[in-house]
């Protein structure tokens, strides 16, 4: 079923506000509650040593962050398959791919941005 | 580190809002300000500005998206992949090509921009949400333009918003509200791979990235809030401002190098 503009631009930018809200929230509280607790976070991992669980949840809201707008990237590729819109699909799947490349490259330690 | 905590979220507020405001990621204000202010090294800095960044992008866009009219999302999708193409090419090239010689013509077409975004901003548009069609050569000369905008975003590690929003208003005729909208709606995707690296080499700093999230966030949902209030005039003049700023850091930089 084909879905109207407007109500695709609701549904991403809902997308949009709600992972940022909850990635925001997480990982700003974990951060306070660390600095009450006097605890520092220190490097990563997160998941090993003193205060784990808050230290985790640090990094999880900004992972959280970071992936809300690839999910709304995907999302709206899901949506273009859906309809059938083979030049949108191969647009999402284009940058969908050169972000990957960027991700490989920056994890080489190729500078990318 | 309670200080440190207070301060970083009210930089976060500022930069949000300016972000938002003129569909930029917010680093321009967020980078010098944890650099100056809260004394963060620059590394650091730069990887904080990037989840400036990001939730500059999520938060506005999603206002802006929600509310309906002011982003183009196809469009959005279509010159991020050319802006993304052009930054990878721009990552892998640096160090190939002469720097000061790039950073001299960028500062040169950020003025040429700056000067033409003043020339058009006494005329109000006639909408904020719908631009007039343009011809498929002027969306080819677009789509290289972004290339060549994320080329010179790679290789100088400047943002996209600054390149990309002329490059919106200006060549594919969108209004200065609707191309601000579409560059935050954009940004977010192009500053993922880049953070990924700052992570993997543990260069970013939680203590104040949470914090600075959490303001930019704020600032950015304020300042979307706002934006479709102010008049499109008032927003242009200060755009051509920053760009002013940003060129004359480029060919400061630029002609200290030659």
């Amino acid at each position: 079923m084909l879905r109207s503009p407007q109500k695709t631009a609701h549904f991403l930018g809902t997308i949009l506000v709600t992972g940022s809200v909850a990635g925001v929230v997480l990982s700003a509280g974990a951060v306070v509650a660390l600095a009450l607790l006097g605890v520092d976070i220190g490097p990563w991992p997160l998941w090993v040593g003193e205060h784990a669980l808050l230290r985790s949840a640090a990094g999880a809201g900004i992972v959280l962050l970071a992936v809300t707008p690839v999910a709304t990237l995907v999302l709206f590729g899901i949506q273009a398959v859906r309809e059938g819109r083979g030049r949108t699909i191969l647009t999402v799947v284009g940058l969908f791919l050169i972000i990957a490349c960027a991700v490989i490259l920056n994890l080489l330690g190729v500078r990318s941005s | 580190m309670g200080s440190i905590i207070v301060t970083t979220v009210a930089g976060g507020v500022l930069a949000g809002f300016v972000g938002a405001m003129m569909g930029l990621g917010g680093g321009i204000v967020a980078v010098p300000f944890l650099n100056l202010v809260v004394g963060i090294p620059m590394h650091y800095a730069a990887a904080a500005g990037l989840i400036s960044t990001l939730s500059v992008s999520c938060g506005a866009a999603g206002r802006y998206l929600r509310r309906g009219g002011l982003v183009d999302i196809r469009l959005a999708f279509q010159v991020e992949l050319f802006a993304a193409a052009g930054g990878l090419v721009g990552g892998i090239t640096v160090g190939w090509l002469a720097g000061p010689v790039l950073q001299i013509l960028f500062a040169a077409t950020m003025l040429y921009g700056a000067l033409h975004m003043v020339r058009t901003a006494r005329r109000e548009p006639k909408s904020d949400v719908s631009g007039s069609p343009v011809s498929g050569g002027r969306r080819l000369l677009a789509y290289g333009l972004c290339f060549f905008a994320g080329v010179l975003s790679g290789l100088l590690g400047i943002g996209g918003g600054i390149v990309v929003v002329p490059v919106l208003h200006l060549v594919l005729a969108l209004p200065f509200k609707s191309a601000t909208a579409t560059s935050n709606f954009m940004m977010g995707l192009t500053a993922v791979p880049a953070l990924c690296g700052y992570v993997f080499r543990n260069q970013l700093d939680l203590t104040v990235a949470g914090p600075l999230a959490a303001g930019v966030l704020l600032g950015a949902m304020l300042g979307a809030r706002l934006m479709p209030s102010v008049r499109t005039p008032v927003l242009k003049f200060i755009f051509a401002a920053v760009l002013l700023v940003v060129a004359a850091e480029m060919a400061r930089k630029g002609l200290a190098a030659c």
